[in-house]
């Protein structure tokens, strides 16, 4: 048998980004595949150069092959399963004779000569195509792919259209949309190979502008940016044109610099994270199983756990977690918050050493795609542009900063509603707010009425989860306390700020408390009883808003001349965006 | 404005930071197009691989392990459900779709479903045993229907669709154009003919 991963393992584009698990197996399934005689429905020679076609997605020839192998069975009134299904492998000889025998009835549109079939448009003598019994079995076999891939039923679809119609038109609109079906297939499953090419085109800029083989985060400045975009937007070949693009790319290109410094189990990233479990359990057992007291000598820990999935911690992943179960049941943040958080959010987890891209894409990459969109419907004069940048003032980085100071505060705002709930809840995640948030006073004052109950924990109580069960008496002793205590005025802080972010979820109606077992509240700590999802959503949202509040905070710039900067960029785009988008003098 | 400086950060080489990013950015796009994606299931789960073929077989009769365990995994996976159903769809010689609730009848303890190409008839064993016999009568010669000819393919298997549950039977041979199958009250495909919803294939 032929394995996927035997072939594209040497493939450099696959080195760390390798195709999906879903993507193997469609090809493997090819590759098992038996005739109903039990021996391989096809030599593997055809399954390698399906695998190299499909991978390296040069199938455009091949579909159209298929999709003519699928209309001449059609032709011949067989059934898609009787194509795919044979008894004996399918080999050159064996597709001739299923396909090629001289059927009575064969219309016109479908000639056999000298062991080749030629498909003829109805009504003419014309041949449009020519296909051989050699280029069957990899024709099917591609078909086999694409019903694991694609599903039977698009299979059959497009098997049905080939029955209805005979004609060329028919057939290039079928192979039109499977096509367009395999490449948004592959898109899912293989690395994107125009990601690939910007980050060769990026490396190799950075490569030029350093001098060295060798790159740190610093090498990567506002300036850098700005200049790579005055000098490559021009470029109808690359993919330049927005500002915003090349500031992205270069502002995700900063963040891996970063990130590559982390440890291995931050390289790999599953291409489908719905797989991540799977791997989990996959490498769990690996790592289980080569332990070094269980068969690695040398050592070594096996380098198969480098493999392991994760998320990379950057803003755009907190902001995308706020955005999806558990955080998604509550409305942490409003679509124009969201939206106002996603241009700094872009620079990644040390963002701040972007801030002035960050400026840059905030306020002109909006402009830009204003002009793009008049360019779409019509000319765009030089008035046009300076009509535009009229329209920003020299304060317009000041306020940019102005609204993610304030930004900041609301997310903080936000995370401390989340954590009151969490404290009204009587759950223990609330003391980790307390440390990270908390004053001297509250901290000193928790490790007090901790350090005091420990000691008064009876052998009794520790055995059955005292941190635990601490933590309900620590949260018990805390109702006792003076409302002039630093807990008390903090509680009492957070219930101040919270009365302003009455928010789906984030209500003290929305904690949902059922009553406690009588007989718990008498003997011990009043228990939890709040819906358990919702407490999660709350400690997750709660953590991730800190984060990217402490993100906003520092993007801060309170000593930066902005001004000089915003007559700066303006002279800058004003020119360039002319170059750029001016239809009209 | 100065970029912060990152004192403890040593240098990556060329080749790793450009593949890293290749990497991330390859996510970002995977993730953009998942979001993107309708059917947010389509990738959703950690299938078991069955196959094509797998399902061919199993749909025509040629499948030589445990069927009801290989339905069973089926059922659990909806591009597999999907999939067979696809296949059945396909394969069927004769179907009974989803009907409305009243469309059944209990007529003195036997329950009849009608459908456009044959019946199905449940109806207690006269001996009260618990057995249950199900028939399936059929409107016409099958021949005329999915097959011209008169040698054309003989009913061998029920196969029931019950909201993504898949359940079958083999069947014995024809009789007067009815097949008789004695079944346990508990069988699913009991349990399958009694519920309006279900989508039955003979294939």
């Amino acid at each position: 048998m032929v394995d996927p991963t035997e072939i594209l393992a040497g493939w450099a584009e696959f080195t760390l980004t390798p195709p999906s698990e879903y993507f193997l197996n469609c090809l493997r399934s090819v590759g098992e595949a038996t005739a109903g005689n039990g021996a391989p429905a096809y030599q593997p020679d055809t399954i390698s150069q399906l695998i190299t076609t499909i991978a390296g997605r040069g199938y455009g020839p091949l579909l159209f092959r298929s999709v003519h192998v699928m209309s001449a069975a059609a032709v011949q009134n067989m059934q898609l399963d009787q194509l795919l299904v044979t008894t004996h492998p399918l080999t050159a000889r064996h597709a001739s004779r299923l396909l090629f025998a001289a059927a009575p009835d064969c219309p016109p549109t479908l000639v056999r000569r000298d062991g080749i079939l030629e498909f003829r448009e109805p009504g003419s003598d014309v041949t449009v195509f020519k296909l051989t019994g050699g280029q069957v079995p990899l024709a099917v076999a591609c078909l086999e792919f694409l019903v694991e891939a694609l599903g039977f039923d698009c299979l059959h679809t497009a098997f049905s259209d080939l029955t209805a119609d005979h004609g060329s038109a028919r057939r290039k609109a079928v192979t039109k949309d499977l096509s367009a079906r395999l490449y948004n297939f592959l898109g899912e499953h293989l690395p994107q190979m125009a990601e690939r090419n910007m980050a060769r085109l990026l490396a190799e800029h950075l490569a030029t502008k350093v001098g060295a083989p060798q790159f740190t985060a610093e090498d990567i400045d506002d300036g850098l940016i700005l200049d790579f975009w005055i000098e490559n937007s021009g470029d109808d070949a690359l993919s330049f044109r927005l500002f915003g693009t090349a500031a992205k790319a270069w502002m995700t290109f900063r963040d891996s610099l970063i990130h590559s410094q982390g440890d291995a189990f931050d390289v790999h990233l599953s291409l489908t994270a719905s797989f991540e479990d799977e791997d989990l359990d996959r490498l769990s057992q690996l790592a289980i199983s080569r332990a070094p007291d269980a068969e690695d000598h040398d050592g070594t820990t096996s380098p198969d756990l480098g493999q392991l999935v994760g998320d990379a911690a950057t803003p755009t992943g907190w902001i995308s977690d706020l955005q999806r179960p558990p955080c998604s049941t509550i409305k942490f943040l409003t679509k124009t918050e969201l939206t106002q958080l996603s241009v700094p959010a872009l620079a990644g987890a040390a963002g701040h050493g972007l801030v002035l891209t960050c400026l840059r894409l905030a306020t002109f990459g909006p402009l830009q795609n204003r002009l793009v969109q008049a360019n779409r419907s019509g000319d765009v004069g030089k008035d046009d542009i300076e009509l535009e940048m009229a329209g920003i003032t020299d304060t317009v980085y000041e306020n940019h900063l102005a609204d993610w100071r304030a930004l900041g505060t609301t997310v903080e705002n936000i995370a401390t509603t989340a954590f009151l709930r969490l404290w009204d809840a009587r759950n223990p995640a609330i003391f980790e707010y307390l440390a990270r948030c908390g004053d001297d006073g509250t901290r000193q004052e928790m490790a007090a009425i901790a350090t005091d109950l420990q000691d008064r924990m009876t052998p009794m109580d520790a055995d059955d989860d005292p941190v635990g069960k601490l933590a309900l008496m620590v949260l018990d002793r805390i109702d006792t306390l003076p409302s002039d205590s630093p807990l008390g005025k903090q509680r009492k802080h957070m219930k101040r700020v919270a009365q302003s972010y009455r928010r789906q979820g984030l209500r003290a109606a929305d904690i949902v408390m059922e009553p406690a077992p009588d007989g718990e509240q008498a003997s011990g700590p009043t228990l939890s009883q709040a819906d358990p999802d919702h407490l999660h959503a709350l400690i997750c949202g709660g953590d991730r808003l800190l984060k990217l509040a402490g993100f906003l905070a520092s993007m801060d710039q309170p000593d930066q001349p902005m001004r000089s900067h915003v007559l700066d960029d303006l002279a800058i785009f004003s020119h360039h965006l002319s170059n750029l988008h001016e239809t009209t003098s | 404005m100065t970029p912060a400086s990152y004192p403890d950060s040593p240098p990556v080489d060329r080749e790793t930071a450009e593949l890293r990013l290749a990497n991330r950015l390859s996510v970002e796009a995977v993730q953009v197009a998942l979001a993107q994606s309708d059917d947010a299931t389509s990738t959703g789960s950690a299938p078991q691989l069955i196959t094509f073929r797998v399902m061919h077989m199993l749909a025509t009769g040629g499948y030589e392990g445990d069927a009801t365990l290989l339905l069973d995994q089926i059922s659990r996976d909806f591009n597999q459900r999907r999939q067979f159903r696809g296949i059945l769809s396909t394969l069927s010689i004769a179907r009974q779709q989803q009907q409305a609730a009243a469309a059944s009848r209990d007529d003195g303890g036997i329950t009849i479903r009608p459908g456009p190409a044959f019946d199905l008839v449940l109806s207690f064993s006269s001996r009260d045993d618990g057995a249950i016999y199900l028939q399936v009568k059929f409107h016409s010669k099958l021949s005329q229907g999915a097959a011209d000819d008169l040698d054309g393919p003989r009913p061998t298997m029920l196969f029931a669709d019950r909201d993504g549950l898949f359940t079958m039977v083999r069947l014995p041979e024809m009789m007067d154009d009815t097949i008789q199958i004695m079944l346990d009250q508990s069988h699913d495909i009991v349990q399958a003919v009694r519920d309006p919803e279900t989508e039955f294939f003979i294939r």
